[in-house]
């Protein structure tokens, strides 16, 4: 007999079946090398890090422009939130593409187009990093409280003003409760990504202004400092980890339960000051989006003082020594990784996602476990891997998986998110017509679940491409000097004096943008009306 | 003319014309009932009375005064939704006493316990709003209306969602409160008993490809 008396006989394969490839593969590759990290921070002279003065001017730094970069990025956010949900303007659509663009784009690109805007005495200032983490996470605020803001039932709204209240009161009163669990919700993931922020911080950051997660990459690369960079990624790690539990007991103290509109809400045309205040916000967000973009595609045909492909074409010269391979070798390289990434990325989380959820038991805790690689600061992750495969019988320094294996980490959790809803909306009377007509559960799941999985692996093949073709973090540990992938050869680019570098770097950033932009909007096709965002 | 006068209302909602040339009075002191098949435009018409959409032509006037320019907040008339609509985030007591943001707490609290009294639900003040039944989110829902003390109040299918026992006991709960607080109330509902059973009047909204129109029943 299989199963209590009145429990549902057909049941998807056992979850353990899923279960066994990421638990090898995330043990392997993500838990060994974490705790690879913290046995080495925890020695005796990394534990000196500890009480050094630099050290806490660094957590400082770090964490006074994450808590700024956040604050910033809901004060303008919220209000381009509403106006790209809830009103009804002329742009409203392309609006909300532009601003969306940023976050799917590589931190370096971000962060080198916002530098060659900046006047040079704005460089390495807390300003200039926290304006460019405001245009980098914009799209966090928009997408995640705008999706909710577009479903919020306006019938409570409505009750509200039929009460007596005014717009403000209404807004105060009843908009903002029930939109605070989401509001909540981004603040944490911009304070995650600001607090963990790598690539702009390395191009726009000076040496006062930097944060830990470019400090443990300066230790590591620059000072081989290993014991002081393990300590400063342990420290950095435990402050992730208490901000997802708070941020996580915040939010289930926050929740409403109430009734969504089961379709957007049709936008409304703008009435009260309020809305026509919210859609010059936009406006002006849009401006600080574009111009970098375009001060991009500008130095990359600007050469002295005319105009020409110079950089274009030095793109494909070889450089000065042997291992300086043409800068053009990087696109192979990037395309290659990214496919393997989104390989592995696409086995891995999608049996992972089955896994989550057919489990009986703590399919929660798998859930919140999937997520952990999110969590963990890129870089951490590149050295993790770079020390805990350095030594006999597992030495793959160099080995050209390393690349895509910490892509696929870093992927990983956007494709479970991407899967598992559609996974669990699936049927399960389904499987039972299957069995009836005579299949095992292994054909009833071949049969019924795998064709509805094909579209959501389509977009999570997306997520992956764009997360691989943007990583720079983990990649700059894990990368072999003679085969950079894009984010890394524009990173050495600009390391390098002279206009050539710089327009070079910026004709490659370009190409990054085009093809990462290429793929989010191919993946954004296979995307679902309702389905997981982000 | 006391009470309220509409007039020639014309309501478009996405290019759809969906009431055409309403005409319609409530008295100061009466309870009239509207009545009419679902989607013959009876929320609509509540809506642009309660100036939560935007007629297209017509107007709505309370004692001869046009409220076209009166944002719904200014106009002192209360609405019940057909799903009462409770704030999820506040406490019984504080949806009721959300209309009464001028009164001391200590004259709020006494006002929500007279209203919570005259729906049957003394007591209930500190519930979360997700623990009530049907019928008695419902009545929280007229006691939150009837609290500023409205002066017309509206009822868009207040028991729609509800079974029909239930809906009969509170169709001459409402009837007994309304008379009590001598409030004015425009009822819209698809059903005849509880129509009959409400009403001082009942007028009928009858739908046509080019807007509904209103008949006398």
């Amino acid at each position: 007999m299989a199963g209590a008396v009145g429990a549902a006989r057909v049941q998807p394969p056992p979850a353990w079946w899923f279960a066994v490839v990421p638990a090898v593969f995330l043990g392997f590759f993500f838990a060994w090398p974490l705790l690879t990290v913290l046995a080495r921070g925890l020695s005796s002279e990394g534990l000196d890090v500890l009480t050094s003065a630099p050290t806490w001017r660094v957590v400082w730094f770090t964490t006074l422009q994450a808590v700024l970069s956040t604050a910033a990025t809901l004060v303008v956010g919220l209000p381009a939130a509403y106006a790209l949900h809830r009103l009804a303007f002329r742009g409203r659509r392309v609006l909300l593409l532009l601003l969306t663009v940023p976050f799917v784009l590589p931190t370096v690109v971000v962060g080198t187009a916002f530098r060659a805007l900046l006047p040079e005495a704005w460089v390495g200032t807390l300003g200039a990093i926290v304006l460019a983490h405001v245009l980098f996470n914009l799209a966090i605020v928009i997408r995640v409280v705008g999706g909710l803001w577009a479903h919020l039932d306006r019938r409570y709204e409505a009750a509200a003003q039929t009460l007596g209240a005014s717009p403000w009161r209404v807004l105060r009163t009843v908009t903002w409760p029930l939109l605070r669990p989401a509001v909540l919700a981004a603040s944490a993931l911009v304070f995650l990504f600001t607090f963990t922020s790598f690539g702009i911080v390395l191009v726009l950051g000076g040496p006062t202004t930097t944060t830990l997660e470019v400090e443990i990459y300066r230790r590591t690369v620059q000072l081989f400092d290993l014991p002081g960079a393990a300590t400063l990624a342990v420290l950095q790690l435990v402050a992730v980890l208490l901000v997802l539990v708070v941020a996580g007991r915040l939010q289930r103290r926050l929740a409403v339960r109430q009734r969504l509109a089961r379709a957007d809400v049709a936008p409304t045309s703008p009435r009260s000051r309020l809305d026509r205040g919210a859609i010059a916000v936009t406006l002006g967000l849009s401006l600080l989006v574009a111009a970098p973009l375009l001060a991009l595609l500008h130095d990359s045909l600007r050469v002295g003082d005319r105009w020409g492909l110079d950089w274009w074409t030095a793109l494909a010269t070889d450089g000065p020594s042997t291992r300086d391979v043409a800068a053009w070798e990087s696109v192979r390289v990037s395309l290659t990784y990214a496919a393997l990434a989104v390989v592995i990325s696409l086995a891995v989380g999608g049996l992972a996602a089955c896994a989550i959820a057919y489990a009986r038991r703590g399919s929660a805790a798998l859930d919140t476990a999937s997520m952990l690689p999110l969590g963990t600061s890129a870089v951490t992750l590149g050295f993790g891997l770079l020390i805990t495969f350095a030594v006999p019988p597992f030495d793959l320094r160099g080995s050209w998986f390393m690349v895509p294996v910490g892509h696929a980490l870093v992927a990983i959790p956007l494709v479970v998110r991407t899967v598992l809803p559609v996974l669990r909306a699936v049927d399960p009377r389904l499987r039972e017509v299957a069995a009836t007509l005579g299949s095992s559960p292994l054909r009833a799941w071949r049969t019924v679940d795998l064709p509805v999985l094909g579209r959501a692996l389509g977009v999570g093949a997306g997520l992956a491409a764009a997360v691989s073709l943007g990583e720079f973090g983990a990649t700059s540990f894990l990368a072999r000097a003679d085969a950079p992938t894009l984010p890394v050869q524009i990173g050495r680019l600009l390391s390098r004096p002279g206009e050539a570098n710089v327009g070079q770097a910026a004709a490659l950033s370009v190409v990054l943008v085009v093809l990462t932009a290429l793929v989010v909007v191919a993946a954004e096709r296979l995307r679902r009306p309702g389905q997981a965002e982000l | 003319m006391s009470g309220l006068s509409v007039r020639g209302l014309s309501v478009d909602l996405g290019g759809v014309r969906v009431l055409d040339g309403v005409d319609l009075d409530v008295g100061a002191h009466e309870v009239v009932v509207l009545l009419g098949p679902s989607g013959a435009g009876k929320s609509t018409l509540l809506r642009a009375v309660a100036g939560l959409v935007v007629p297209a032509s017509g107007t709505v006037a309370w004692d001869s005064v046009d409220l076209g320019d009166v944002p719904p907040h200014l106009r002192r008339i209360g609405l019940v939704f057909q799903d009462a609509v409770l704030f999820p985030h506040l406490t019984v007591a504080g949806n009721v006493g959300y209309g009464l943001p001028s009164l001391t707490v200590s004259e709020r609290t006494a006002r929500v316990e007279e209203l919570l009294a005259l729906v049957d639900l003394a007591g209930y003040d500190d519930r979360r709003v997700d623990t009530l039944s049907g019928g008695q989110a419902q009545r929280v829902a007229l006691a939150r209306a009837l609290a500023p003390r409205p002066r017309l109040l509206l009822l868009d299918e207040p028991f729609g969602a509800l079974d029909r026992e239930l809906r009969e006991r509170l169709a001459a709960d409402v009837r007994a409160v309304l008379r009590a607080s001598d409030t004015p109330a425009l009822h819209v509902t698809h059903d005849e008993v509880e129509a009959v059973r409400v009403g001082d009047r009942v007028l009928r909204l009858e739908p046509s490809p080019d807007g509904a129109r209103l008949k006398p029943a």
